[in-house]
């Protein structure tokens, strides 16, 4: 969902602002980016769920070597 | 094969969090000591020394800001919509989802990807991330509606004075920011043994 829904977010973001080029292709790439990992660590520190954040950060690290390429292919 | 070089990090990434996996099956730790070092003295290291060394295009400020702006926006609605239809919260969830890998990821990427114009919207848009993940994210994560939590933490103070010293060209002396960098560099590996550790505890329940 963070990548396939970031990623289609990022696609109407680009088209309401307009952006073009290089910052058209970026934000795209950063749209469908994993999750960062001191989200777990923050989850931890505040004891919210933490295993779920870490699991998260996990697979959409995984979904990541196959996406990621995608997205570089689609915007190529 | 040649769009897959930029991922080899990835393949580490694995590496570091099952080690962290394997650890946990024969040692307890404790992880919030851990996970105290991390928050107080890792990650504020880390950000400040990526901060002060690198180079900032102001460029494209304004559209990249209102990109991510309402790409955040966005998926923070996602989000919302999602825990209305399945009847459920955990804020554990909401945060690695709304926050990206920016850093360790991204600027790699984009570097590969875009080449220099594209390593410098996404340096940019790391300092972005970096902004709000250590303010917004820690309101969210803490809950409660309370903002000075954000200012209870050193990462806040991490990210502008690493700006701040970028921005105003003020050359810290390498005796001072070499332990810093040194320090941020051993933050990483360390928060993915953590997590591979946390991973182990959430298989065994």
């Amino acid at each position: 969902m963070r990548i396939f829904g970031g990623f289609a977010v990022a696609n109407l973001a680009v088209y309401l602002i307009g952006a073009q080029g290089v910052n058209r292709q970026v934000l795209l790439l950063y749209g469908a980016l994993p999750a960062a990992v001191i989200n777990f660590v923050l989850t931890e520190k505040y004891r919210q769920d933490p295993g779920l954040a870490a699991s998260i950060v996990v697979i959409s690290t995984l979904i990541s070597l196959i996406s990621v390429p995608l997205v570089l292919w689609l915007l190529l | 094969m040649e769009l897959f070089t930029p991922l080899v990090p990835v393949v580490r990434v694995f590496l570091l969090i099952a080690a962290g996996f394997v650890f946990a099956h024969w040692r307890k730790i404790s992880l919030s000591s851990v996970t105290e070092i991390i928050v107080y003295l890792g990650t504020p290291s880390l950000v400040f020394a990526s901060l002060v060394s690198k180079p900032l295009y102001f460029g494209d400020l304004a559209m990249l800001a209102s990109g991510i702006g309402a790409i955040y926006a966005g998926v923070g609605l996602l989000i919302q919509l999602y825990f209305v239809a399945f009847r459920f919260h955990s804020r554990g969830f909401a945060l690695p989802t709304l926050f990206i890998n920016a850093g360790n990821m991204g600027i790699p990427l984009a570097l590969f990807a875009f080449g220099e114009a594209g390593l410098q919207r996404a340096t940019l848009l790391y300092v972005i991330c970096t902004f709000l993940q250590h303010s917004l994210g820690i309101y969210i994560v803490q809950g409660s509606g309370n903002w000075a939590e954000i200012f209870r933490l050193p990462l806040i103070y991490a990210t502008l004075a690493g700006l701040g010293f970028n921005l105003l060209q003020i050359k810290l002396p390498e005796l001072l920011l070499q332990p810093l960098a040194m320090l941020g560099q051993a933050t990483i590996p360390i928060m993915l043994i953590s997590l591979g550790y946390r991973l182990h505890e959430v298989e065994s329940l």
